[in-house]
């Protein structure tokens, strides 16, 4: 028997959360528009108008008029054609922004076994020192520029292992391939490293609480408490607030694993000054990572109701 | 004549210790290991400035090409076009200290207006104003980078900027979250009591005396990113442009031939970033510790 | 200790499928630097693009590696005495790529088609220029088609070499744009067919089992892109592709010693140059011009940067063809007679080593040049250029644009000192655009605005002249003057290197559409 009395602050909930997504997103096609208005001389915008086929029979330069317009064609899916070759730009996006969410789920998915046994290793004496170690060499490689230890880790398992884990395409997907690019997507960025501080951290605290001392000392089983407290809920929140950091990393590394992702198609969009595939990309970036911070949330407010009053 | 007569020197590093005891000997070798980068790093800039560089950083020896370090006086070896390493790397210290104050500053100013005006103007401003911190988050860097270079042009001010405003929103919530705290205390009211100005109040007593530690800790930090961004952007084909030297260019062009094997000519500069990153990034995280655990 | 061992070899027997999987037999991985635009011969200008149609597309004629003209779809030609008049055979065994399962025969109609689709105001087209001299177009019979021309032109011929457009995919829409479907799933004659695009990257032929010169021994030919150029050339070696187009400078001596790879030189016929805007009053002045051109050690800049993979030379036309005067010697380092020159022309050496002029301007140029960041050897060359002419006394201040601004601040708006370009030139080897007077509008040839009546007067009498020997005589004369007029400090004339797997046999490479009998091609 479900209470409906319980459902009912979990939806209102959601539905400020996805009020609040839709006018951030809102917010910003504007900025981007507005961006776009303001180009230096007149012709980036004007050639803009021109290639929308929605647009192009306008030509009031009322910002908010035009911005409208647009705002309406880009709901119903259409973002125009590339300049460069003729092509419509969201069949592109789609296809290219699935191999990087595909890079970037992974090298979040890695980063859970490692924080744990990370983790696990700090609370044992004789392992403190391997994850020590361990913590300060991922600092130190996320300091370096991403794209030089690309290219010294391609030049390592090409010239040590005769092995080169590049010229793949997604669709021969195998996991070896995979391993490098996205091992470099979340070390390079420093995500990984991010992750395992935080988390620990967080779960260090927890276990301070008085709380949880108090249910400790009375022999209470607090393991399920302190893992939903101090682990999963903590990183949940650091992964989906990272995803937009990982999607400035996957530029290079799609540039230098010639992974086809939507990293590749801005920087050519930005190369070729293709103004409407750029436009798309860039929303389309916008919208993916509001829509992980949205799903996270939601997976919080489930796993936790509480917080839904808050 | 009996006096023991102590020597100044000795209060001087009994005072030291006593200061490494406070602060803990580990945050004191950060500490000391970011203020010797720092000062090697300003110390260039005035070498790079009144023009002491061992070689003219642009002038090209066709017959030293990608020679590795210690050759015929090139401390750090040669660039792909002769070029020396180490004037290079002095003069590229230009290239970023200033460009990446503007980003600083602009972060540092807008996100203490930003702070200061969503703790105390109406509840309606607060929130538009998370809003588009928020929605600034929600945009990668790189892709807010990238569409202002489409739009308008690669130019390092421009890239500043645009580095500078994608950081206010980290910077204003963390002023906003200790402001928030600092409300609650006593002394704010004493001196709304005492009949302090507001102005003085926020300018003085809040930001000042109690923020200044977060503030400096985000221009560390700041400006370490600068030099990243820098660094892909250069990658990419957007940075700085030669024939100025920037480390990240420098990076880039070295490794073009890096899997060929010729490694010196880009792992000199990485490694000088780093140093310099990880000075930054340690003076950001050990200052913001010791200094918050001393309040 | 047993089962490591087992799980190592297990290990590495997985890795060498996974390196070695990708290159199967009876296929052609090729690398590019970015994806084509589009796959037909017309709307995009993009080299990538135009190479992959090369595979899909027939013309007329076709012109060989060695520049002959050879027969393609056409069998025979006729032309008649006052060359007005040309007439081709078709080849009646010639079938269209199956669209929809059905395949249609290639007829005279097609070709009258194509001249009207994309003479088509509506089609986005760089080449419609190809087909402006053709007055008529006649379809006689089914195989049979007659052109006359406007006027005539050198090597008239060889402009039949245009690809020839299905009819029967035209029939409601009479112009080609980019946005068409036509233009992303080509039908086309040739060798291969267009199968289809891998994940959006890669793009996949097919064998033409109906090709009219016999079914193409290689399956596929796929191309893929690759964003970077280190990357692809690693991944050449690696077996991951099977040939690169363009090897970049930095990577030739590499492939070079790696016993597995055929490095073939391709002969364009192109030069690279600096060229001096005459609106500069400094500019304007041959003696400045040419102590620039004296104080550049171009030998030690092309040994240095390119390895000596390539020609200086002296003039104007590209070395190898025939209005080359081998006579000119090119110019040679002299960096003390560069200084002479300028104080001949007026301009002081002042204590701060740079020259300048009566009023005591310090002499500097503004170089402009379009950033290319696949192309680091414009970056060396144009550093160098700065540091040769520093050491005489001449500030130059390079400004690196994106290629968009930098062609209209160049070729439109004239507004530039100084920049770095090249030409590439068909054999007609014309070089009246360049330099005569006349073209010096916003978007013509001669940029520079050079001015030189003697040049001119001698362009005109070349190309009104159909005596080929005393054309050759003219255009010998044109070149010695232009060389002690340095309007450009001529550079050099490149060889490209398209480096492929040994594996494959019976190759022959085009200078600019690479595949050339690809039919043949063939993999051990």
């Amino acid at each position: 028997m479900i209470n409906i009395a319980v459902l009912k602050p979990i939806a209102s909930a959601i539905s400020r959360e996805l009020f609040h997504s839709i006018t951030l997103l809102l917010l910003l096609s504007f900025f981007v528009f507005f961006l776009l208005y303001n180009a230096p001389g007149d012709e980036v915008f004007q050639r803009y108008l021109e290639s929308h086929s929605e647009l192009n029979s306008y030509d009031s330069h009322n910002l908010f008029y035009i911005y409208f317009i647009w705002l309406s064609a880009c709901v119903t899916g259409n973002f125009g054609t590339s300049m460069v070759n003729g092509l419509p730009v969201l069949g592109q996006i789609i296809e290219n922004l699935g191999n990087s969410i595909l890079l970037i789920f992974h090298a979040l998915l890695i980063s859970v076994p490692f924080v744990i046994i990370n983790i696990a290793m700090g609370f044992k004496n004789n392992f403190k020192l391997i994850s020590t170690t361990v913590s300060v060499i991922l600092s130190i490689l996320a300091v370096v520029p991403i794209f030089w230890l690309s290219y010294v880790a391609i030049y390592i398992t090409s010239t040590r292992f005769d092995y080169l884990p590049v010229g793949i395409s997604p669709e021969s997907l195998s996991y070896l391939e995979m391993l490098l690019p996205v091992a470099l997507l979340s070390i390079g960025s420093g995500v990984l490293i991010h992750i395992t501080q935080h988390t620990k951290s967080e779960l260090f605290r927890v276990l301070k609480e008085d709380y949880v001392l108090y249910a400790r000392a009375k022999g209470a089983k607090v393991y399920k408490h302190v893992l939903k407290e101090g682990i999963i809920f903590p990183m949940l929140h650091l992964m989906s607030h990272q995803v937009a950091y990982l999607f400035s990393t996957c530029i290079i590394i799609e540039q230098i694993f010639n992974w086809p992702g939507i990293g590749r198609l801005l920087w050519q969009a930005t190369q070729d000054r293709d103004i409407p595939l750029l436009l798309g990309a860039v929303l389309a970036t916008a919208f993916t990572i509001r829509l992980t911070q949205f799903l996270s949330k939601l997976t919080y407010i489930i796993l936790n109701p509480r917080a839904s009053h808050e | 004549m009996s006096k023991i007569n102590i020597p100044r020197w000795n209060h001087k590093f009994m005072s030291l210790i006593e200061n490494v005891k406070i602060i803990g000997i580990r945050n004191s070798i950060y500490l000391s290991y970011s203020s010797i980068i720092i000062l090697v790093l300003i110390f260039g800039y005035f070498v790079s400035y009144f023009e002491y560089l061992p070689f003219d950083p642009e002038d090209l020896d066709l017959d030293y090409i990608l020679s590795p370090p210690l050759t015929d006086g090139h401390i750090l070896g040669t660039d792909y076009l002769g070029r020396d390493t180490f004037s290079r790397l002095i003069l590229g210290i230009e290239a970023y200290l200033v460009p990446s104050i503007v980003a600083v500053i602009i972060a540092i100013f807008w996100g203490i207006i930003t702070a200061v005006a969503s703790i105390f103007t109406h509840k309606r401003v607060t929130r538009t104003l998370s809003m588009i911190n928020d929605s600034i988050l929600a945009m990668p860097k790189l892709v807010l980078l990238f569409l202002v270079i489409a739009i308008f042009d690669p130019n390092i001010f421009y890239i500043m900027i645009v580095i500078g405003i994608s950081n206010i929103p980290s910077v204003a919530q963390l002023l906003t979250a200790k402001i928030d705290l600092l409300k609650e205390r006593s002394f704010i009211d004493s001196a709304i009591a005492s009949g302090i100005s507001y102005h003085s109040i926020i300018l003085k007593h809040i930001l000042w005396s109690n923020c200044r530690v977060i503030l400096f800790s985000q221009s560390a930090f700041i400006m370490g990113e600068a030099i990243l961004m820098e660094a892909s952007l250069s990658y990419l084909g957007f940075g700085v442009q030669e024939p100025t030297p920037s480390w990240g260019n420098m990076v880039q062009s070295g490794s073009n031939y890096l899997l060929q094997g010729d490694l010196w000519s880009s792992t000199i500069p990485a490694l000088a970033i780093m140093l310099v990153l990880s000075a930054f990034y340690l003076l950001s995280y050990t200052v913001s510790r010791v200094l918050e655990r001393r309040h | 200790m047993k089962r490591k061992k087992t799980l190592f070899l297990v290990l590495s027997g997985f890795i060498t499928l996974f390196t070695f999987s990708h290159a199967s037999n009876n296929s052609l991985q090729y690398g590019e630097t970015q994806k084509p635009d589009t796959l037909d011969p017309y709307t995009s200008n993009e080299t990538t693009s135009l190479r992959i149609s090369q595979l899909i597309f027939n013309g007329l004629v076709g012109i060989n590696d060695k520049q002959e003209i050879v027969s393609e779809l056409a069998n025979s030609w006729e032309i008649s005495n006052d060359s007005t008049e040309y007439t081709f055979h078709l080849r009646n065994n010639v079938f269209w790529h199956p669209y929809n399962g059905v395949k249609q025969k290639f007829t005279a109609r097609d070709v009258a088609q194509t001249i009207s689709i994309i003479t088509h105001p509506k089609t986005q087209s760089n080449r419609k220029a190809l087909f402006e001299h053709i007055a008529e177009v006649y379809v006689i019979d089914e195989y049979t088609i007659r052109f006359t021309l406007e006027k005539i032109g050198l090597n008239d011929l060889a402009r039949f070499s245009f690809k020839i457009l299905p009819a029967h995919l035209f029939t409601e829409r009479q112009y080609l744009k980019k946005s068409n479907s036509f233009a992303h799933n080509p039908i086309g004659t040739g060798p291969y067919l267009y199968s289809e695009i891998s994940n959006k990257e890669n793009v996949v032929l097919t064998a033409n089992s109906d090709y009219y010169l016999g079914e193409p021994k290689l399956k596929t030919i796929s191309l893929k892109p690759f964003a970077d150029k280190n990357v692809m050339n690693k991944a050449l070696s690696f077996n991951a592709l099977d040939m690169v187009i363009n090897v970049s400078p930095r990577h030739i001596a590499d492939l070079k010693s790696d016993k597995r790879f055929s490095l073939t030189p391709v002969n364009t016929l192109s030069y690279s140059f600096f060229a001096y805007n005459n609106n500069n009053p400094h500019l304007a002045k041959q003696k400045v011009r040419k102590a620039l051109s004296l104080s550049l050690n171009r030998e030690q800049m092309l040994n240095a940067f390119f390895g000596n993979r390539g020609t200086l030379i002296s003039g104007p036309f590209p070395p190898g063809s025939w209005a080359y005067n081998l006579d000119v010697i090119p110019d040679q380092y002299n960096p003390e007679k560069a200084q002479t020159l300028l104080i001949e022309a007026g301009y002081k050496k002042k204590q701060n080593k740079y020259f300048s002029d009566e009023r005591g301007n310090t002499l500097s140029f503004k170089l402009k040049v379009p950033i290319d960041n696949n192309n680091e050897s414009t970056k060396r060359v144009i550093l160098a250029y700065k540091n040769f002419l520093k050491k005489i006394g001449i500030k130059v201040n390079v400004d690196f644009m994106e290629r968009k601004a930098w062609h209209k601040a160049v070729f439109k708006e004239h507004n530039f000192d100084i920049t770095l370009t090249s030409w590439s030139f068909d054999d007609a080897s014309d070089i009246t655009t360049l330099f005569h007077s006349r073209f010096n509008g916003p978007w013509e040839n001669n940029f520079i605005s050079f001015n030189n009546k003697k040049i001119d007067s001698l362009i005109e009498m070349g190309s009104t002249t159909l005596d080929f020997e005393e054309k050759r005589t003219i255009n010998h004369e044109i070149h010695k003057l232009l060389a002690e007029e340095s309007p450009y400090t001529f550079l050099w004339s490149l060889l490209n290197y398209t480096a492929y797997n040994k594996k494959f046999k019976d190759v022959t490479i085009h200078p600019y559409k690479t595949f050339d009998n690809v039919q043949l091609w063939r993999s051990e």
